[in-house]
């Protein structure tokens, strides 16, 4: 399936729906998650039509009561009536507004799940893409907050059906004077509100200068504070230059809201002056009628309230329609991020072998591409790695190294060629199922703040078993150290959430996410620079434990340490995208290739004797 | 939590304003500009409603009449226009606010000392 990747939000690919089926889309999701809110919704909006409605009236009842005479008792009951019901009325349109705004949580956690389940399930290789990340941003500012646009909708549409509701009722009553009127409200409202479309699109054209002013600045705000600049910070002295920064992009912003207001002080002009057309010819169409008797005074006070109130619930009209434009927009980003298309085999793919004894792993001829990349990371790659075979994959820096472990654990396919386990194409198989086959040690990492229990098992203390955590801790060289902790492996992990929560240097997080693919102990584990973190202790006792940490599995090792590879069965030395030399560590030494010179590159800063180096040399 | 006096209460809401001041210069007298027509704007209306009702239930005189009818739309047209410039000045003033805000907190986080920088209880 073809993927669209521009990178303008603008020209996104998106999935375009249109404002009637998204707004169809929303109330049939409150609808299933929460029915209620409808109906809270549309109370709100008979509230909100009737508090208009009965001001407008209220002033023509009692100047009728006043000129007809009658009596002063009848006329303060009446107007009891009307506060009562204003009363009641406002108090319910507060409460409410007020109500509504909190039951909308429950709709912003349905949504933010359905991002949170799409980003967590998604294919992998669709993380990797700039495009879907962008959207997944987008998506979870759409429903992250009560000011949100998902969340938004809901104030938008009770304003719309409201002001849609008023209309009618205030327009129906104007009929009765005249429906020229109508037309005049409807054509100067209509004017307003073009004049003000303008400034819209004006914004819309130049949001793309005032966003990037603000990102700088947000940029500058979150990593004043954040720990892991702030040593760059302070030795680089970069304190000032971020200042300057701050400061002219400040300025940037101030000069965008200036040319914004200027603008708008036009419109603000117009806008003022179609206003004082529209009161005018109404005052003077409801005097000309009041003398020639056509209307009482109770009249003409009321439809004075009318046509001031027609033209605001137009205007409202104009304004939600569109808001409600501007919403549909961010919804779509929304829903084009839940419905990105996924490639890899779930529920319907082969159930992959499981049991602990490792198959064939198998490429043939595959290469890889990165999305956007003019050149092949790997090219036509043909490897074949048999049960409990030990791996060691070296080679420089963007060699493809990594790449090759993500396409052998399937988290990416290949662009051209096939990657076989156990003889089928990794394609066919249920890869949520199939990813249960690898343990794997990444150089990047994800750490939840849980118990330490609970990232070796990665599951709930619960389901976890503590011995076996306390054996590969043990194992890792971690074990040391956790039992000095007061809670020992129940000791809560990092200070994000929890103040006594303990941190760990980088070469302990080696340790335990090392324990971890221990714990998981699937048929094929997967090294990346397990011990790039790691002190000269730490690393001996790595690999002195190694056959221990690999026994009967299949182990692929990365690493840029060559003395560390030679332990393994197998070394593939890769250069610009292909396996350019194949051996074990003596085979690979004899052959004096290019292994051989890097490995004695490395190898002369370790021996003790400057003079054996030279000879090295 | 101790309850805050209304002594106390006044002063932090001075010192709030002063801030404002120092770096927003016209943002809470314009706000409070705004409001005070916003007020004042609906019960002008009224005041030119009742004296037309009340010409045209007396004497019925057409020149006063219509006198009253400029003198509503005129005092309406004049507020909304206020109303609409106070608003944009301020909102301008406003979306700056947070951002110069923003650097009075960024510029204490970069001239904090890396030890404090790393303490938990300064973090939170």
């Amino acid at each position: 399936m073809k993927k669209p990747n521009k990178s303008s939000h603008d020209e996104l690919n998106l999935t375009k729906y249109s404002v009637i089926r998204n707004i169809i889309y929303c109330l049939n999701n409150t609808a299933k998650c929460h029915f209620l809110l409808l109906c809270w919704c549309v109370l709100k909006i008979l509230v909100g039509t009737l508090i208009p409605i009965l001001t407008t009236i209220l002033p023509k009842t009692v100047i009728e009561m006043v000129t007809a005479k009658q009596s002063l008792y009848e006329l303060i009951v009446a107007i009891l009536v009307f506060m009562g019901s204003l009363a009641i009325l406002s108090g319910a349109d507060i409460f409410l507004t007020k109500f509504i705004y909190h039951q909308k949580f429950r709709m912003n956690t349905f949504y933010l799940k359905r991002v949170a389940l799409k980003g967590l399930t998604t294919d992998y290789i669709n993380q990797e893409n700039g495009l879907f990340r962008k959207l997944q941003t987008e998506s979870f500012m759409c429903c992250n907050g009560n000011y949100s646009p998902l969340s938004n909708i809901y104030e938008t549409l009770i304003k719309f059906c409201t002001s849609l509701l008023g209309l009618s009722v205030f327009g129906a009553m104007l009929v009765q004077v005249h429906w020229g009127i109508i037309v005049f409200l409807i054509t100067t409202t209509t004017i307003s509100y073009y004049l003000n479309r303008k400034i819209i699109a004006w914004t819309a054209a130049n949001n793309k200068e005032r966003i990037g002013y603000q990102q700088r600045i947000s940029y500058i705000n979150n990593i004043s504070g954040d720990i892991r600049s702030a040593k760059d910070i302070r030795l680089y002295k970069m304190a000032v230059w971020f200042s300057d920064i701050y400061n002219n992009n400040m300025k940037g912003i101030a000069g965008w809201y200036k040319r914004l207001t200027h603008k708008l002080f036009g419109v603000a002009a117009y806008d003022s002056g179609l206003a004082l057309l529209r009161e005018s010819i109404a005052y003077l169409y409801l005097l000309y009628l009041i003398w020639n008797g056509q209307i009482t005074v109770a009249e003409f006070v009321m439809y004075l309230s009318v046509v001031t109130g027609f033209s605001a619930w137009l205007g409202n009209i104009f304004s939600q329609l569109s808001s409600l434009n501007q919403i549909n927009l961010k919804i779509n980003y929304f829903r084009s991020y839940l419905e990105y298309p996924e490639t890899f085999n779930r529920s319907n793919g082969l159930i992959s072998p499981v049991n602990d004894c490792p198959k064939v792993i198998e490429l043939k001829n595959v290469s890889y591409r990165y999305e956007g990349a003019e050149h092949d990371t790997l090219q036509n790659i043909n490897l074949k790695i048999i049960p409990g075979e030990h791996i060691a994959v070296v080679g420089l820096n963007g060699a493809g190294k990594t790449t090759l472990v993500k396409l052998i654990c399937g988290l990416i396919d290949p662009t051209e060629g096939q990657v076989l386990y156990d003889g089928v194409d990794v394609r066919k198989y249920n890869r949520v199922e199939f990813y249960r086959l690898f343990s794997a040690v990444f150089q990047q990492f994800s750490i939840l703040p849980v118990t330490i229990a609970e990232i070796v098992a990665e599951t709930v203390l619960e389901n976890t078993d503590e011995d076996r955590v306390k054996r590969c801790l043990t194992v890792a060289g971690l074990w040391e150290k956790i039992e000095q902790l007061p809670n020992s492996v129940n000791s809560q992990f990092g200070k994000t959430i929890y103040d006594d929560g303990i941190e760990f240097s980088g070469g302990e997080i080696q340790k335990l996410l090392l324990a971890r693919a221990m714990y998981k102990s699937a048929p094929v584990m997967l090294l990346d620079e397990p011990t790039a973190a790691l002190d000269p202790i730490a690393e001996s006792m790595l690999y002195e434990n190694y056959n221990q940490i690999s026994s009967q599995k299949t182990t692929v090792f990365v690493s840029h340490r060559l003395a560390s590879t030679s332990f393994c069965d197998r070394i593939l030395l890769i250069e610009n995208g292909r396996i350019c030399e194949e051996g074990n560590h003596n085979e690979l030494l004899k052959q004096n290739g290019k292994y051989s010179m890097l490995f004695e590159m490395q190898a002369k800063y370790y021996r003790e004797n400057p003079e054996e180096t030279e000879v090295a040399e | 939590m101790k309850k805050m006096t209304i002594t106390k209460r006044i002063s932090v809401t001075m010192r709030g304003f002063s801030i404002l001041k120092q770096y927003c210069p016209g943002l809470a007298q314009g706000k409070a500009m705004y409001e005070l027509i916003n007020s004042i704007q609906p019960f002008v209306s009224i005041w030119f409603t009742a004296q037309i009702v009340n010409e045209i239930s007396s004497q019925r005189r057409l020149k006063t009449i219509l006198l009253y009818v400029l003198g509503a739309v005129l005092i309406n047209f004049i507020c909304a226009l206020l109303k609409s410039i106070i608003n944009h000045v301020c909102n301008e003033k406003e979306s700056q606010m947070w951002s110069w805000f923003g650097k009075v907190f960024s510029d204490k986080q970069i001239s904090l000392d890396f030890v404090d920088l790393e303490n938990a209880a300064i973090q939170h």
